[in-house]
């Protein structure tokens, strides 16, 4: 389909039809399907094919190619596909209930039949709108009946999105797929039609739907379907700045509304914040002192936040970090209940105290900036371009806040790995009781290829096991890990500011005695991580401070590297000679293969650093990033 | 970036140790991928130094303990660039280390075997590699680390699995022109 010949020829044309029928139809999600399907395709291929994974691998290319036939189709016939696809759509999305129940939230499943059924029409239309956008590009010779068809089509575009607008969806997945649908359609295939942005971002600001907590995996969903609404309206607000800016007071009013509603949680609060951060950072109609004055306002939300006197002074140690976590008591609670006697944790069903202190910490870890000032970095970041004067204004504002939050970050980050560093911070404790918090920080992962369940079970293994023993431990390490990772991306994110991040003279030595300090610590794969992180901050490094950047971090991240890897592979090497025939080969497995994965992704970054050839060529590309 | 690493030894430093130990490590796309990239390095350190020294003495030992470990087969031709690319550096101590290597008594012909590497043409990768496994063919299947002549760090002890797989005399070089029976699969083309 993807030469001319094939494509004009006669034969095809006469199948044009009959293909884009079949593609649409065959776009489900077969592998979400139960096994004991009456669906003949599914019965059809579970004869032909063995073995779940090849199942699978077949159903991926199959999806691509149907995908792929409807992209060139509508990229040959715009008009006429389109209007056969979103007739389609039309009708399924009328006609969703008309075979089943209606929806209700107690029998809501991810996976449910309306849900496969949008699913698969909203694959068909992703796939026409690519094909769209790539006829859009290549538009032939005749430019006025190109314009022609053009507008003919977004308007087509413009009143379907109108009308499905219009529909409101109660399952919170099938929500959630028609928002990302939506958001296409606005910011990809309309991206001049500022009023149908805007009746979106309406539609998205008053979508909610009654959380229930009594139906867990609804209400997961609902709360899912609500970052994903705040996540498209930063984007819309990125695209359509100037166009929400001449609405901006009743956008604030709403907005505040909303985040002054109790149901609201603190997460959507700052995504919310961020929304209106975003329309006045990026429009290009306010003169510089109101707008610069009106982000200064908003960022010093951060600031304070990090300023904080009794703040600074609870995470000075790390007893205190622990305490302000709510796990000040972590031991006393493992050992009066009995954590080292119980072998199986995931069935061990933990106690009403055990639920509050695991609620506390859950809590209190929210209470860290962390959140607020990832979500403004990213506010502040995203989808700009170096040097524009968007950019500008993002980095002066922050020039003033990094300074301030700087010292708690780095005593945050250093923390959470020291937490790992069972020698210098648990060694007071009782030797099986140093046991046990090694238990608890042990991950439970999952790895392609090498697990024998499937990923699916696996999170819903992991998630049915919250209130148990095991899950106790999983809050634990999971809030632990999660003030690490938050604190690698806001140094991340830091670093789009170039010099005012790189420049400030007492960095490099602290960030590095952070970053460093603990991390033979932690496991190979979350060292991958920090890796991965430090690979930015060394890479990120404007040439002219490259001496006073890089000498610490790059010593104390090689440092650790080599004393990590090379302890691992001879850990591995003992392993495999003392391995008998019962051992559990899937461990080793997995071990191996993290730690492979970590080895050649640290040999990369010395393969990028010591490379002569490239070192001009990344130079010349870092203005731009 | 490159330039900036390389003119600061204490930055550099951290990095070659790394590059030493990943040359051991049991992952043949890492090994060799870094012993690509030392290789690259290698023109830079002309001139006598703690760098050179540490190419010539540390580097060198890991790469020929590599070399004649059964698991590293696939590495060989990397491995035996480096070394032979190490040997150009310095006239001194890689010829050391290598007459210090179990069954290398020879000088006379260790000697030889390193002049005609000098002599050959350095751009022939294919040959500097098959002189440098020519010369270093001897100790193939032996554990240096238990000659006690190279000095590192204490010794493993290995377990009697291991030990009896180090000991199997089978010599990991490729020897071409050996593999049987292809007459039958030339056959099928109608001639050879």
């Amino acid at each position: 389909m993807r030469s001319r010949i094939v494509r004009d020829s006669d034969v095809v044309n006469s199948m044009v039809g009959g293909l884009l029928e079949t593609c649409c139809a065959r776009l489900i999600r077969y592998e979400s399907l139960p096994e004991d399907t009456e669906d003949i395709t599914l019965q059809f291929l579970n004869e032909d094919i063995d073995t779940v994974p090849e199942r699978h691998a077949f159903l991926g290319n199959y999806r691509r190619f149907c995908a792929d036939i409807i992209e060139v189709l509508v990229r040959r016939t715009p008009v006429e596909a389109m209007q056969h696809i979103l007739a389609q759509a039309t009708n399924m999305l009328s006609n969703l209930y008309s075979d089943k129940p209606a929806f209700q939230p107690q029998t809501f499943s991810k996976n449910s039949a309306a849900v496969l059924q949008v699913d698969a029409q909203v694959t068909v239309i992703d796939a026409a709108i690519k094909g769209y956008l790539k006829w859009l590009n290549t538009q032939g010779e005749d430019m006025q009946a190109d314009e022609r068809k053009r507008a003919t089509l977004e308007h087509s575009f413009e009143e379907w999105g109108r009308q499905i607008l219009q529909a409101r969806f109660e399952d919170p997945e099938i929500a959630k797929k028609v928002i990302s649908l939506m958001s296409t359609f606005s910011t990809k295939a309309l991206p001049d039609r500022s009023a149908f942005a805007l009746s979106f971002l309406e539609y998205m600001l008053t979508i909610r739907l009654a959380d229930n907590p009594d139906f867990a995996q609804y209400s997961d969903a609902v709360k899912d379907l609500e970052r994903i609404c705040s996540l498209e309206m930063q984007k819309l607000a990125m695209k359509f700045a100037d166009d929400f800016m001449n609405v901006y007071e009743q956008l604030e009013n709403k907005v505040n509304e909303m985040i002054a509603d109790p149901t609201t949680d603190e997460r959507q609060r700052m995504a919310y914040s961020a929304f209106l951060f975003i329309i006045i950072h990026r429009c290009t109609t306010l003169d510089k002192a109101t707008q610069e004055q009106r982000m200064r306002q908003m960022l010093n939300q951060v600031k304070d936040a990090w300023a904080n006197d009794g703040f600074s002074k609870s995470i000075s140690e790390f007893q205190s970090f622990c305490g302000i976590l709510g796990m000040g008591q972590l031991p006393e609670f493992l050992a009066a209940n009995n954590f080292r006697g119980v072998q199986d944790w995931s069935s061990q069903p933990l106690g009403s105290d055990g639920q509050a202190l695991q609620a506390t910490v859950l809590e209190r870890s929210q209470q860290l900036p962390l959140r607020l000032t990832k979500t403004m970095l990213a506010a502040s970041t995203e989808k700009l371009r170096d040097g524009s004067p968007a950019y500008e204004t993002a980095a002066a504002l922050w020039a003033e806040a990094i300074p301030i939050l700087l010292p708690n970050l780095l005593q945050l980050v250093s923390h959470a790995q020291a937490f790992n560093d069972i020698e210098s911070n648990w060694s007071h404790l009782p030797p099986e009781l140093q046991q046990v918090i090694r238990r608890v920080l042990t991950d439970r992962f999952w790895q392609a290829g090498i697990s024998t369940e499937s990923r699916d079970d696996f999170f819903a293994r992991v998630s049915g096991s919250k209130s148990t023993y095991e899950g106790f431990a999983s809050t634990i390490r999971g809030t632990v890990r999660q003030i690490r990772e938050s604190s690698y991306y806001i140094l991340y994110s830091l670093t789009k500011f170039r010099d005012h991040f790189y420049g400030i003279s007492e960095l490099p030595g602290p960030l590095s005695q952070a970053l460093f300090g603990h991390a033979h610590a932690l496991t190979a794969h979350h060292l991958s991580v920090l890796l991965t992180v430090s690979t930015h901050l060394i890479e990120g490094c404007p040439a002219h401070l490259r001496s006073h950047f890089l000498p610490p971090m790059v010593q104390g991240l090689f440092r650790e590297l080599d004393r990590k890897i090379s302890a691992e592979w001879n850990e591995v090497a003992r392993q495999v000679a003392e391995s008998g025939d019962n051992d559990n080969l899937t461990d080793e497995m997995k071990t191996e293969s993290i730690l492979r994965q970590l080895t050649y992704s640290s040999v990369s970054l010395v393969a990028v650093l010591l490379d002569s050839r490239q070192g001009t060529l990344r130079h010349n590309r870092h203005p731009c990033r | 970036m490159c330039d900036f690493l390389l003119s600061s030894p204490s930055v550099l430093e951290p990095i070659l140790m790394f590059c030493n130990s990943t040359i051991r490590v049991r992952d043949t796309r890492s090994v060799v991928t870094i012993v690509r990239v030392l290789r690259t390095l290698l023109p830079h350190f002309k001139e006598k130094s703690p760098i050179r020294d540490y190419f010539c003495n540390d580097i060198l030992k890991s790469a020929i303990t590599s070399l004649h470990e059964p698991y590293f087969v696939d590495c060989q031709k990397e491995l035996a660039s480096l070394i032979a690319g190490i040997i150009h550096l310095d006239d001194e101590i890689p010829r050391s280390i290598i007459l210090s290597l179990p069954g290398m008594g020879d000088y006379n012909r260790v000697d030889r075997r390193l002049a005609k590497l000098r002599n050959a043409n350095r751009s022939d990768e294919r040959m500097q590699r098959s002189i440098v496994l020519d010369l270093l063919s001897s100790i193939k299947g032996v554990s240096i680390h238990e000659q006690g002549k190279i000095q590192r760090s204490a010794p493993k002890k290995r377990s009697a699995a291991m030990e009896q797989y180090m000991a199997v005399d089978q010599a990991p070089a490729i020897v071409r022109g050996t593999s049987p029976g292809l007459a039958g699969v030339a056959d099928m083309f109608g001639e050879s």
